[in-house]
């Protein structure tokens, strides 16, 4: 599939390509060329739907791998258009103007990883509700530290105790009793 | 212009599974805005399976879809097995089949049953309840669990069908075979359903590829587009099936797709019994579950489920954690791009019906 696509898009600079199957592929250009390519797949090359924009957060590198992923009308071919955004701050230009179903997937890009949209109209809550906190899938969040910060423990029935430190208790009174036990032999 | 009032449609909605709220800005009984709100359903599934190996994330994803959890175990198993280069068996390929056929016909009732009680019909519902109920009885005998399966794993399933599952399989198949004209009677040809459906919901075509409807939503218009066909996964290039289409694109086209696609389940399923291998693995050989490495890099993956393409965005970093997983169902959209503008115009007294027709499943727009 890429063997026959990329001859095609001249004045692209493809940082990266994988081809999985014949079917499916991937290919990473600059942030500044993402939206270009875009519309040329959809008015040139038949990618016509905009199924999804995937976002993983690569904090290591300190980048967002963002995926837009394409498909044909006869669905024969799915093409992942990518890029890396800084998680810095780095805004994105909306695609509405390209598929107006980029609406709600860039509202949930912005609510679950903070990535800043430009020319978006309608940024707001989507899932979360009055949310100040980092935003949930940036992999800083630590979910676990939240919990026990915002909500309280229930006490729990008399029986709801700690199974490592029952099983450690359990072991030390088997210890004792085979002290115990050797103490009254010797 | 009238005075408008402003009401919250939900977020229980007859026939409608999970949670959603619509605000609506009303004319009389005429509606002039809609805009959905999600929020009530948020269970951060996919920030779960950032820290879950396979088999801690494989007992979560059934979980994100309740009437249908099924293409959701089938996205998981197939993206890993694509990820780690996993071959699975043709046993394995058709009982998945099987199971993701059953999980349509099931579907399709419930959707009966949820399309009847949206429009005051009482009969149907009860019917298709009950005939579900006798697919659910198979689904426990093969999984142990009535609604949510956990079965399809990575490398295959998880066990082999049961003694004689096949034969009780073909006797409820022709039993719901026989039953299916009743439904025809009762609630296809019956004049007050159509009076409430036809005409109604009515979906550009123009816009449906472009905007990424699928479906019976797109099927209902006219385009025939089914992963199944486009895109064949497991044995389904080995099976015949037509992809029952109506160029109407209003809710009761969008019921006839699905009585259809009824139909061509139980083809599939009876082509199941006779093709599948009776010998065979079931699941191919697996790392030890807390040394399952997922590789580095990253696929997508598409099942066609009763309300659309289903699909997953999955990239692993070469650790025992899947780096994301990301869940995008058919409901996203439609409950969106295309719901608030379908509204416009429509009865409040059509809300729901339009909402079941379009098979919106508010639990797996929030994950």
């Amino acid at each position: 599939m890429l063997d026959a696509l990329l001859p095609q898009l001249h004045g692209f600079e493809i940082i990266e390509q994988t081809q999985r199957g014949e079917r499916q592929a991937f290919v990473r250009v600059p942030p500044a060329q993402l939206f270009s390519l875009l519309g040329l797949l959809k008015q040139s090359h038949g990618f016509v739907t905009l199924t999804t924009i995937a976002c993983a957060d690569w904090m290591e590198d300190g980048v967002f791998g963002l995926t837009y992923v394409l498909e044909t009308a006869e669905r024969d071919r799915v093409l992942g258009v990518q890029t890396h955004l800084g998680r810095d701050g780095a805004a994105l230009e909306t695609a509405i103007p390209l598929w107006p179903q980029a609406e709600i997937f860039e509202r949930e890009l912005h609510e679950m990883f903070g990535i800043p949209i430009s020319g978006h109209p309608s940024l707001g809550d989507f899932m979360l509700e009055g949310w100040t906190h980092t935003p949930p899938m940036r992999r800083e969040f630590d979910t676990l530290k939240f919990v026990q910060d915002t909500y309280e423990m229930r006490g729990g029935r008399e029986d709801n105790q700690d199974v490592r430190e029952a099983i450690r208790r359990r072991k030390e009174a088997k210890k004792a009793a085979a002290a115990a036990a050797n103490g009254d032999a010797a | 212009m009238n005075e408008t009032i402003k009401i919250f449609h939900g977020p229980q909605h007859p026939g409608v599974t999970g949670n959603m709220s619509l605000e609506l800005d009303l004319d009389g009984e005429t509606i002039v805005k809609a805009t959905t709100h999600v929020g009530y359903l948020h269970r951060g599934f996919e920030k779960l399976i950032e820290r879950r190996t396979v088999i801690q994330a494989f007992t979560i994803v059934c979980r994100i879809c309740v009437p249908e959890p099924d293409p959701n175990e089938e996205n998981f198993a197939r993206g890993i097995e694509t990820l780690a280069g996993l071959e699975i068996s043709e046993r394995a390929k058709y009982i998945r089949v099987l199971i993701l056929e059953l999980a349509r016909l099931q579907a399709h009732y419930l959707w009966l049953a949820g399309q009847g009680g949206s429009i005051g019909h009482g009969i149907v519902p009860q019917w298709a309840v009950g005939e579900r109920d006798y697919i659910l009885d198979l689904f426990e005998e093969i999984t142990g669990g009535r609604v949510y399966h956990m079965y399809i794993y990575p490398g295959g399933v998880k066990r082999d069908l049961p003694d004689g599952l096949l034969t009780r399989l073909s006797d409820l198949l022709n039993e719901l075979d026989k039953r299916l004209p009743e439904y025809d009677r009762v609630f296809f040809d019956n004049t007050v359903v159509k009076k409430r459906l036809q005409g109604v919901g009515v979906v550009n075509r123009a816009e449906a590829i472009t905007n990424g409807y699928s479906g019976p939503v797109i099927r209902g218009c006219g385009i025939a587009r089914d992963v199944r066909r486009d895109m064949p996964y497991l044995a389904y290039d080995q099976l015949e099936f037509e992809i029952p289409i109506q160029t109407d694109g209003d809710a009761y086209a969008r019921a006839l797709v699905r009585r259809a696609e009824m139909y061509q389940s139980i083809r599939i399923l009876r082509q199941v019994i006779e093709q599948m291998p009776p010998t065979g693995e079931i699941q191919c050989k697996l790392p030890k579950h807390r040394k399952f490495i997922i590789p580095k890099g990253e696929t997508f993956v598409q099942t066609e489920s009763a309300r659309g393409a289903y699909s997953y965005y999955m990239a692993g970093d070469g650790s025992e954690f899947l780096r994301r997983l990301q869940v995008r169902g058919p409901s996203l959209v439609h409950a969106f791009t295309l719901l608030e503008p379908l509204l416009i115009g429509a009865q409040l007294s059509d809300v729901a019906l339009i909402m079941v027709s379009l098979g919106i499943c508010p639990p797996e727009i929030e994950r």
